[in-house]
Order: structure tokens, then sequence, then C-alpha cells
């Protein structure tokens, strides 16, 4: 997992006065499934593109397989790009498409027509090579597009948001699918999606974009349970998101005052006393218990609760200027104005490292 | 609204500007001809007799088909690469250079026949300039003249219909044309072409079906010396030996021979529907 697969340094890029990808640094590793996981518009598809070779950045350098690549147009990369749109040829047949690359590559016929059979079999796709891309279903268009860029064996695959399209059954099938396909080719995935669960659920590691900028790099858990900045506590998951000053410290402890209330945290980044934070509690790290009980941290009223079905959702003022969501996937019986307590472990009470401007 | 309303209008069209016409044509070419030249009705097939017979039209039939194959081809050569590029223009550019490409239209044919005329006599200034270059080229009364009106005349029936194919042409499949490893030129010979292969067979048949009975081009531009079937044709009607049954002879059978070319063509339109 050491090894580079691709590398971008500095990119940038614009579209008229818009600056749609800033200053965009990333490594990633061979062999990985790796994520670019950011709300539309904020520059995924242009980042994809750059790599693919259809967008020239304004600047930086861009490395494929530790060569430089800026200027190496897209039919001599290394790279194949899944669309969003799949981009299948209609005039041609499942097995036409899935063989354009062999085809190019000029590849004896015996050998394309013995690659095509295995790529549209690691698809699931065998039986349907002889049919339009008209004829087939959403999935299995999706299907022929991995097996029409995989089947060249490219060191990297790009996929943009290739499962958008489909409905829930069949992308979470679909998921399993391209994460089986990953263990088995050990290709490099670099697959983007503005669906967070989905990349916590696929990646090795994942990059969480916003306007063009690569905001925190990690695994799924340092992302969640680490989130750099509020838009990340935010996008990723839910987050209760608590402005407070801190009082003082003790070691990786401190003491932080939230408006009338105090919370202890342990923190990894340095805190200073005086110094204003923000800090993320996730709801479902909330834990209710009666009010009268001594280890409840904060107590307060049920203002509203939302139950559907596999968990409940509350929200409780717990002071004037502060609200916090709740959610509770255990039957307990609360009902809307009555008092509560409130635990969570303390590291589940995290500041946000990110400066306050 | 009714369904069937809406034909009427079509049909109407049809019956008076194709049925009526054609009949005529059809009892013109099955009477007699008179002394004068002109007709006496009556029901006869001597004049289909009389054009298989003697062949005198071989000649400048062959100069017709070679001309359309020719200028149908330099169209779509020509006409291809406009089209192309119009269609990757934005949106605004697009509509103003698909207004020049139509400006033409707005003169009269004749008016610009004539100007080519001035354009490639003798001493005009493109004899002139390829004289300088040590090329002494006939245009007027030759074939090349001929040719390149006709080319100048139907270049806008090519390129239209072939901008309407490569405008619907979705650009990401030439990107993933690219991305499997294609250079321009397969990517063009292996996506692009094929995919706009309705455009490339409507321009053709726009072209090559007019210009297969051009009688207007040749008469002023070959001058009487490039004999070409459709000036035959209205030399039978309007020339100084007049037949009319002949000529309307004449006029069914080169129809009947592009309705084979179009059955031909729509067919192969039709199996290229994936691309609507
Ligand atoms: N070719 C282009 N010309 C102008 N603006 C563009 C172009 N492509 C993308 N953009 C703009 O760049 C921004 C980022 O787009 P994109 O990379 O597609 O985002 P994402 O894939 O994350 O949704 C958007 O605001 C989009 O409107
Ligand atoms: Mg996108």
């Amino acid at each position: 997992m050491d090894e580079v697969s691709i590398e971008l340094r500095e990119i940038s890029k614009r579209f008229g006065q818009t600056l749609v990808v800033d200053r965009l640094t990333l490594q990633i590793y061979k062999g990985e499934f790796f994520s670019l996981l950011g709300p539309s518009g904020c520059g995924k598809t242009t980042t994809l593109r750059i790599i693919a070779g259809f967008e020239r950045p304004d600047s930086g350098e861009l490395f494929i397989n530790g060569s430089r690549a800026t200027h190496i147009p897209p039919q001599e990369r290394d790279v194949n790009l899944v669309f969003q749109s799949y981009a299948l040829f209609p005039h041609l047949t499942v097995e036409q498409n899935v063989a354009f690359g062999l085809e190019i590559q000029k590849l004896p016929r015996a050998q394309i027509r013995e690659r095509v059979g295995k790529a549209l079999e690691l698809v699931r796709l065998s039986g349907l090579g002889a049919r339009f891309p008209h004829q087939l279903s959403g999935g299995q268009q999706q299907r022929v597009a991995l097996a029409r860029a995989l089947v060249t064996e490219p060191s990297v695959l790009l996929l943009d948001e290739p499962l958008g399209a489909l409905d829930l059954k069949l992308r979470q099938e679909m998921q399993l699918e391209l994460k089986r396909l990953q263990r088995e080719l050990k290709i490099t995935f670099l697959y983007v999606t503005h669906d967070q669960e989905e990349a916590l659920q696929m990646s090795d590691r994942l990059a969480v974009m916003h306007q063009g900028r690569v905001l925190q790099v990690g695994t799924p858990p340092e992302i969640y349970e680490r989130p750099a900045t509020r838009f990340v506590a935010d996008f990723i998951g839910e987050s209760n998101l608590l402005e407070g000053h801190v009082v003082r410290t003790v070691g990786q402890r401190a003491l932080v005052q939230i408006g009338s209330l105090q919370a202890n945290v342990l923190s990894d980044i340095p805190l200073q006393p005086h110094q204003r934070v923000t800090l993320a509690l996730r709801p479902e790290r909330i834990h209710l218990c009666p009010p009268t009980e001594s280890n409840g941290i904060w107590t307060g009223l049920v203002e509203a609760l939302f139950y559907s079905g596999k968990e409940t959702r509350y929200r409780v003022r717990v002071s004037p200027e502060v609200t916090l969501t709740v959610i509770s996937s255990a039957v307990n019986g609360i009902s809307v104005g009555e008092r509560v307590g409130l635990t969570w472990d303390l590291q589940s009470l995290r500041p946000i490292p990110e400066r306050l401007p | 609204m009714n369904g069937r309303l809406l034909w009427w209008p079509g049909l109407l069209w049809l019956l008076l500007f194709f049925a009526i016409p054609v009949t005529i044509i059809a009892l013109i070419s099955l009477a007699h001809r008179a002394p004068d030249g002109v007709i006496r009705w009556g029901f006869t097939l001597e004049n289909y007799l009389r054009l298989v017979e003697p062949l005198y039209w071989a000649g400048p039939f062959v100069n017709s088909l070679l001309l359309a194959v020719l200028t149908t081809g330099l169209c779509l050569v020509l006409g291809y690469p406009v089209a192309y590029s119009l269609a990757r223009q934005p949106r605004a550019v697009k509509n103003l250079l698909l207004f020049l490409v139509i400006l033409p239209f707005f003169t009269n044919f004749l008016v610009r026949i004539y100007a080519w005329f001035i354009v490639l006599r003798p001493e005009g200034w493109l004899s002139e300039a390829l004289r300088a270059l040590g090329v002494d080229l006939v245009f007027l009364g030759s074939p090349v003249g001929v040719l390149i009106g006709l080319v100048y005349g139907y270049l806008p029936f090519m390129i239209l219909p072939l901008y309407a194919s490569l405008e619907r042409l979705d650009f990401s499949l030439v990107e993933a044309a690219h991305d499997l490893g294609a250079t321009r030129w397969q990517s063009f010979w292996r996506v692009i072409f094929p995919l706009s292969r309705s455009g490339v067979i409507a321009g053709s048949v726009l072209v090559f079906i007019p210009v297969l009975g051009e009688f207007i081009t040749p008469k002023l531009l070959g001058g009487g010396k490039v004999p070409m079937f459709g000036v035959l044709i209205e030399e039978k009607f309007l020339g100084r030996v007049p037949d009319w049954p002949l000529g309307a002879a004449m006029a069914l059978a080169l129809m009947g021979l592009v309705s084979l070319v179009l059955i031909r063509s729509f067919r192969y339109i039709k199996e290229s529907r994936w691309v609507g």
C-alpha cells in the first residue's frame, strides 16, 4: 500500500471566473479503493476528467504511476473512465462495446474474443453479448460500461458516480459487486460519489471535497470519528455542532463552556484556555437516561420526536441556546415534554481543529 | 384531436404537388407525338420503346450519374468538417453560423450561378490567378465548371442534415473512445461517422437525386458542351425540336430510378434508428 498510483500536486482549474478545482493535492495508492466525496458541483467530475485527460489543469502537476502525465493525451493514459452517463456506443452490441479498447490495441481476434468473454463473465453479463445497449436495463448498461473499462486492464479505474442513476436496491447490489471486482482485480479504483454512506461503506480511504478543495483525507472511521472541519462533520453523517470556549486544560483534557453549560473534552489537538472552539457530537452517540440518574452529563426537555421504525430521533433542549439531536434505536417510551438525562462517551465529543474565522 | 384529421393537409399536398403532376406526365408519356412535337392524346407504349431502342441518351445519363456521384462525394467531404465544427460550437455561435449556411438561399439560384459564371470565365480572376501559377484550366463549358457549380449549389443540402445528426451526437461517446485508446482518426471512423450515418444518407440523397436531374447548372456553366440527362429532358419540352411524350417517358424513367435509390436509403436510415 505504499506505491503511489495517482498523484495530484496543487492542481487548479478554472472555468471562466469560477475556480472549480482549487490547489488539489492527493495521493492515491496502488490497489486502493479511494473515494472522492463531496456535494454536487464541488468539482469531483472535473477532477476526474483532469486525471483522465479530458481537461487541462491551469496549474499543478499530475502523475500517473510515477510519471508526469499532465500533458499526455487521454488515449495514452493508463487509466479508464466509467462515465456517469455510461457513454456506451449505441451502434455497437454489448460485445463490440467491450471489445472496443482491445480492437484499438489491435490484438488478435481470438484473444479479443476470449478476453471479452471473460470480462462479460466478470460482470455477470454472459449471454447478453449480442444485445444493443438500448435493449438493456440501467443496471446492465452499468455493467457493460464497467466491463468495457476493465477489459483493457488499466492500472486505474475512474468511476464517476457510477451508481447514481440506479434505484436503491440495485445500487446496494452493485456496491457489493464493485467491491468484489476491485478485490479480485486488485486495480486502483478512484470512485466519485456524493453519497456519504456509499463512500464510507466502500472505500479504503476517501477525500472529502468542498468548493474545489480537499478538506480531509482518511479512512472512513478517521473521517467519521474525527472530522477536520465543520463541513465534514456536517456532511458526513450528522453532527450536533456546539460553539464554546475553553475554560481550562489539564493535559489532553479540557473543560469547555457552551453557553450556560460545561462539558469535558478529550482533545488530540492542543487547546488553550479562552480559545474559542467548535465541538461535534454525533446524534447516535448520545444516550438518553432518566434525568435523576447521577451519571447524566446534561439534562434537557424533549421538544420533538420522530419515530421511523428502526430508530427514533429526538430534539432535546438542554439550555435556552442549545438543542441537541439524539438518535436512539432503543424503544424507551419517552414522549414529548418529558425531561431526560443525556450521556456520551468522553471521546465522542470532539473538538474540530479547523480555525474559526 | 382526431389523429386522422392531421393526415389531410399532407394528403392534399401530395395530391396537388405530386400525384396530379405525375399523372399528367404519365399520360403525356403514353400519348402520341404530334407533328409540332407536342401531343396527341392516346395510349401507346412507343415512347418507352423509343427510350430503350437507340440509347442515344446513354452518354448524357452516364455524365449525370458521374457528376451526381462526384458532387455528392465532394459535398460530403467538404460539408462534413463544416457540419461537425458547427455542431460543436456554443449555442449562440451555432445559430449564427447556421444562418450563414442558409443565407445563400435568400438569393435566386440563377443569380448565384451567374455569379459563378463571372468567376469562372476565362478572363475571370480565378482563371487568371491559375494562369499566373502556370495552370491553364478551362472552367466554362467543361465538366469541371459544372461540378464546381453543382457542389456550390448543393453543399447546404449536405451540411444541414449532417449538422442535424452531429448535433445530436453525445460527445462523451467520443471521449469514451479516446479514453479506450482511440486516436482522433479511429474515433472518427469508429464512433462519429457511424453515428452520423442517417445524416450522411439524408444529405447524400438530398444532393444526389436533384443533381441527377439537374439542367440549369450544366446549361449555364456547361454552355451546352456538357450533355446531361436533365438537359436532354428539358430540351424535349422546350428545345427547338420538342418531343413531349419522349421527354415525359424519360422523366418517368429517371423518377423510377430515383425511387429505387430512395427506398434503399430509407431502409438504411431505418436500420440506424438507435441514432435518435
Ligand atoms: N465545461 C464547463 N464549463 C463551465 N463550467 C463548468 C464546466 N464543467 C463544470 N463546470 C462547473 O464547475 C463546477 C464543478 O463541476 P463538476 O466538476 O461537474 O462538479 P461535481 O462533479 O462535483 O458535481 C460546477 O459549478 C459546474 O457548473
Ligand atoms: Mg459530477
